[in-house]
């Protein structure tokens, strides 16, 4: 495989690990909060929830902490849980998760009792299995060094994604235990959560409280939103583009309705995701690619020069990207005409 | 039945006659006529069935003030347009059409309408190319082929004749190649309904397009002469020959019932016209025709080359996951196919009614037909499912 094959399948990579990352988090959530006939009745979720920290967390004492997940099962028990489908090569970097995981590993204010306290919680970390007995390997390692530096309430659980013939997601407690004697024995096991269940719940559920690759952001606005924009745009002759004004506020609203915080139960507790400034940032490379204008000072309205490219539109977003990292590092100028990598659709 | 025209002379009379008819009163007084109307051949009563979002006969009323349509009648909506086909000796092709609604103890919405010429096959083509340059705004009905087979299976009921299959068209697999690769078949036969659906099912055809003649019956006998034979095609199109009355209320009014629950079925599913709420649908199979990886890729492939639309592949295996974006009108979906045998199909911030009959039917006709239903966990069939 050529560098250039092995960097466009290792950002494909990256956009189908945040995708793997949300059905993971909905998976999970729905395992929590679902008795598998409805939902159990007191239970919540929900992504990147502003949670405080007490005055002996030891970590950060009285702080807000924003977890992945934080799913209550009941008024009575609940997690909160941090997901990564990877972890870098470098275990020396691994650290920060066990620190994540200390921090919520505390008598949490945030849940959905009328105290917001909740008598029993556990910090899990859910892990791609690819993963789990290495990073398992080294807590096990710093616990025996230093006990203190791993909560009391803190689990692993292992997640994978079958390929066999009915897709779903795999979970199991790989370390640690959970507080909750049902949720304990069904994870100890290893509880199947099928994917068709998670997306026929969930259909919307797109994001969470992460930031996602550009690519996989550029593809949802240029194939879904840009598109439901054109009624009235007027077609360019000389930029060979029908310009769009597009206020980043006003997608950003969108997507949130559509596809991310607004489509799930919202309270002053929410966070928004997808972000403002992770929509910006996705206009700003649109402008960087020139496939946008950017916005007169102090506005916030882009004009997205829209076309309809040929080829996987993921695929194209991509490699425009990996094309102008390049560049950046090379610090080459580049020449427009030498290598059209968005070409438009002929008529 | 009536005979045959030969002379160009009596071409040009027929032609002037049809014009006049068109021009014979209100809407009703003209669909009376040509329900009457003896058709000579080359010529055939043909009708398509059209929906629209607004209202058909609007937009073709808005469309004469660009296209070359002509208004036929101060009092129908009869018209004639003209198109010049062919590069090197190009000929100019009249055809005239009557918009016609269906009556109201039909309880078939305006936004379902047929329109209906007497014409020979090239001028039909000309009035096709015209229905079809104005998609989305007027959508073609689509029959699935369970939709084609059960509306002929209400014919004799309707009807209140013997029906019997005279012909059909249908693709079949090629020996050998499994389902891959199909070829196109056209059949005459003299069958009921049944043993011809029966052969089909037994050779694994898929139909595009039936043609059944309806014989009359006293008591247990059947007429040797068809009173009308009647083409169904999938696309919502009929032709007949012989009496158009009868065709017209065993079919077109059928063709227009079914397609009509579909569209309103698809209709109202994007987000924002759902205000935000997900109205997903999916497809099922009865088998499990995605557990085999081979099939999956396919899919995909398929997906990757439906027309006039954009594409992302975000999972090709073992399940696959494409954003497609239609660009008719710019409506969006997320196709999953997950194994055993579901697609799922997730509209997004714009999707019509138009873009996801077309989707479907892309994936009926090209891939396999499946039952069409809600997505939901608690899984309950659509209330017009396909």
């Amino acid at each position: 495989m050529s560098e250039a094959s092995e960097q466009l399948q290792q950002a494909r990579d990256e956009v189908e690990n945040y995708i793997q990352t949300v059905k993971a988090l909905l998976a999970f959530s729905a395992f929590v909060i679902h008795d598998g006939h409805e939902q159990r009745p007191g239970a919540e979720f929900g992504f990147g929830r502003r949670m405080i920290t007490s005055k002996k967390n030891k970590v950060t004492p009285s702080n807000t902490v924003t977890p992945d997940l934080v799913a209550q099962k009941s008024d009575g028990y609940g997690i909160t849980a941090e997901a990564k489908k990877s972890l870098p090569q470098d275990q020396t970097r691994w650290g920060r998760y066990l620190q994540q995981l200390l921090k919520y590993d505390d008598n949490l204010t945030g849940w959905w009792t009328p105290g917001e306290k909740i008598p029993r919680s556990d910090a899990v970390l859910i892990l791609h299995h690819s993963r789990s007995r290495a990073f398992c390997r080294l807590l096990e390692q710093i616990q025996s060094v230093e006990p203190e530096s791993i909560g009391q309430n803190t689990s692993v659980v292992e997640f994978s994604s079958s390929n066999e013939s009915k897709p779903y997601y795999f979970f199991r407690l790989e370390h640690g235990s959970i507080s909750d004697d049902e949720l304990l024995q069904t994870l100890d096991n290893g509880i199947q959560v099928p994917l068709d269940g998670v997306l026929a719940t969930f259909p919307n559920v797109r994001y969470y409280d992460s930031r996602p690759p550009v690519a996989f952001l550029l593809t949802e606005l240029w194939m879904g939103v840009f598109p439901a924009m054109l009624d009235g745009a007027d077609y360019d002759e000389k930029l060979k583009a029908t310009k769009i004004p597009t206020s980043v506020r006003d997608v950003t609203d969108e997507l949130q309705k559509a596809y991310g915080s607004a489509s799930l139960k919202q309270d002053e507790r929410s966070v928004e995701f997808p972000a403002y400034k992770w929509i910006k940032w996705a206009f700003e490379k649109l402008v960087e690619f020139k496939l946008a204008l950017p916005p007169a000072e102090g506005s916030d309205t882009y004009q997205i020069l829209f076309k309809v490219p040929r080829g996987d539109i993921l695929s194209r977003f991509i490699e425009l990207d990996l094309r102008h990292k390049k560049g950046k590092n090379d610090r080459e100028i580049e020449d427009p005409d030498q290598l059209d990598l968005f070409p438009v659709e002929e008529d | 039945m009536a005979a045959a025209i030969r002379t160009n002379r009596d071409h040009l009379e027929f032609q002037a006659y049809v014009q006049a008819l068109l021009d014979s009163g209100d809407n009703q007084d003209v669909l009376k006529a040509l329900l009457g109307l003896d058709v000579p051949q080359p010529y055939r009563v043909r009708a398509k069935v059209i929906y629209s979002p607004t209202s058909p006969i609007e937009v073709l009323r808005a469309a004469a003030k660009k296209k070359n349509i002509k208004p036929l009648s101060d009092t129908a909506d009869s018209f004639t347009y003209s198109e010049i086909v062919g590069r090197l000796s190009p000929t100019e092709i009249d055809v005239p059409f009557f918009v016609a609604p269906f009556e109201a103890r039909n309880s078939i919405s305006p936004r379902v309408q047929v329109v209906i010429s007497v014409c020979k096959s090239d001028q039909w083509k000309v009035l096709q190319r015209l229905v079809r340059s104005l998609y989305p705004k007027l959508v073609p009905i689509l029959l699935s082929q369970a939709e084609l087979v059960s509306s002929a299976q209400k014919l004799r009921q309707l009807s209140g004749h013997e029906v019997r299959v005279k012909a059909f068209s249908a693709k079949e697999p090629l020996d050998g190649s499994g389902d891959k690769a199909k070829k196109s078949v056209r059949e005459w036969t003299d069958e009921t309904l049944d043993e011809a659906l029966r052969g089909m099912k037994e050779r694994g055809q898929v139909l595009t397009s039936l043609e059944v003649g309806f014989f009359p019956r006293v008591g247990q006998r059947s007429h040797v002469v068809p009173k009308a034979t009647c083409k169904i095609r999938k696309t919502g199109e009929i032709e007949v020959t012989g009496s158009l009355q009868l065709a017209y209320d065993a079919v077109a009014i059928e063709v227009a019932r079914v397609g009509e629950r579909k569209l309103r079925n698809f209709a109202g599913r994007g987000l924002r016209e759902a205000s935000y709420k997900p109205r997903p649908l999916a497809i099922n199979f009865t088998q499990g025709i995605f557990e085999d990886l081979e099939t999956v890729r396919g899919f995909v492939q398929l997906l990757k080359k439906y027309s006039h639309s954009m594409h992302a592949v975000e999972h090709g295996n073992p399940y696959a996951h494409v954003k497609i974006t239609d660009l008719f009108d710019y409506s969006a979906f997320e196709v999953w196919a997950i194994p055993p045998g579901r697609i799922a199909l997730l509209p997004g911030l714009k999707a019509s009614e138009a873009a996801f009959e077309r989707l479907v039917h892309h994936i009926f006709d090209d891939f396999k037909e499946g039952q069409v239903v809600e997505y939901e966990r608690s899984e309950r069939t659509a209330t017009a499912s396909t």
